[in-house]
């Protein structure tokens, strides 16, 4: 049974998004990474999430030079 | 002998051979990070300190089973993060409540210079977001990302494999991407 075209874009949408981490951290081999730059280009939701989550992670990755209440040992505080 | 100079493995031998000084410079190099990552965790002062101090008394009492297979750091982490969920532990974990958004419309993040990603506000609404996150996904999270450490060593300082550390570290981020479109929405750029 052929799947409805819809239904067949949701479930690329399902297997790019699993891989969008993998891609980001540039584990993800050629042509997998291909397949993702690929979907992404047409895709706006899945674009928009990619984007996204991409900047969620360098959000991430800032956190690691901010300050927090512990950067001292208890007795300089 | 100027311990200061040794790397961490000489500086393990002789905290193996019962030199206190040794593993006093190995606590001085190493805590900092430790308790920056063990407050992430608790997101309490006072619970990292604890945590810290916890973990470095159980380092030294074990240090003669310290193999050396992974770096002291890992070992270290690892202890420490063990202290701070047994802290934590005994609060009702709350399920990671994801939804793959597929079908859905993804906002866009405001019509803002990309320079808005790198502003204090921005990194504040990630760290608020980071927080509220499940305490298995905060941790798996705030080892990769935010400290930096790489999926294997990030799966040895949890003793999970890496594929349910990437599994944590990609549902998180899904996580966060979806507190993050609150912020959006309250914060029209």
């Amino acid at each position: 049974m052929t799947l409805h075209p819809m239904r067949r874009h949701h479930e690329r949408c399902r297997e790019v998004r699993a891989q969008m981490s993998d891609y980001l951290d540039g584990e993800l081999a050629g042509p997998a990474a291909a397949g993702v730059e690929r979907h992404t280009r047409w895709c706006p939701n899945c674009r928009r999430m990619l984007t996204n989550l991409g900047r969620t992670l360098g959000g991430l990755r800032a956190l690691r030079d901010q300050p927090t209440p512990v950067d001292r040992p208890p007795s300089e505080t | 002998m100027a311990h200061r100079t040794l790397d961490d493995a000489g500086l393990v031998a002789l905290a193996q051979s019962g030199d206190r000084h040794a593993f006093d410079q190995l606590a001085e190099r190493h805590a900092t990070r430790l308790r920056r990552v063990l407050y992430r965790i608790t997101r309490n002062c006072e619970d990292a300190y604890d945590a810290v101090q916890e973990a470095l008394m159980r380092a030294w009492l074990n240090i003669g089973r310290f193999e050396g297979r992974s770096q002291f750091s890992t070992w270290l982490t690892r202890i420490g993060i063990n202290e701070a969920y047994r802290g934590l532990r005994a609060a009702p974990e709350q399920p990671l409540e994801l939804s793959d958004g597929v079908g859905e419309q993804i906002p866009a993040w405001g019509a803002g210079p990309e320079e808005v990603f790198e502003s204090r506000e921005f990194l504040q609404a990630v760290d608020r977001a980071l927080a509220e996150l499940p305490l298995d996904y905060r941790t798996a999270v705030t080892l990769r990302d935010v400290e930096g450490l790489s999926t294997a060593e990030a799966a040895e300082v949890l003793g999970i494999g890496e594929r349910a550390l990437k599994s944590r570290v990609h549902r998180g981020r899904l996580a966060l991407r979806a507190r993050l479109d609150d912020y959006f929405r309250e914060t029209p750029s």
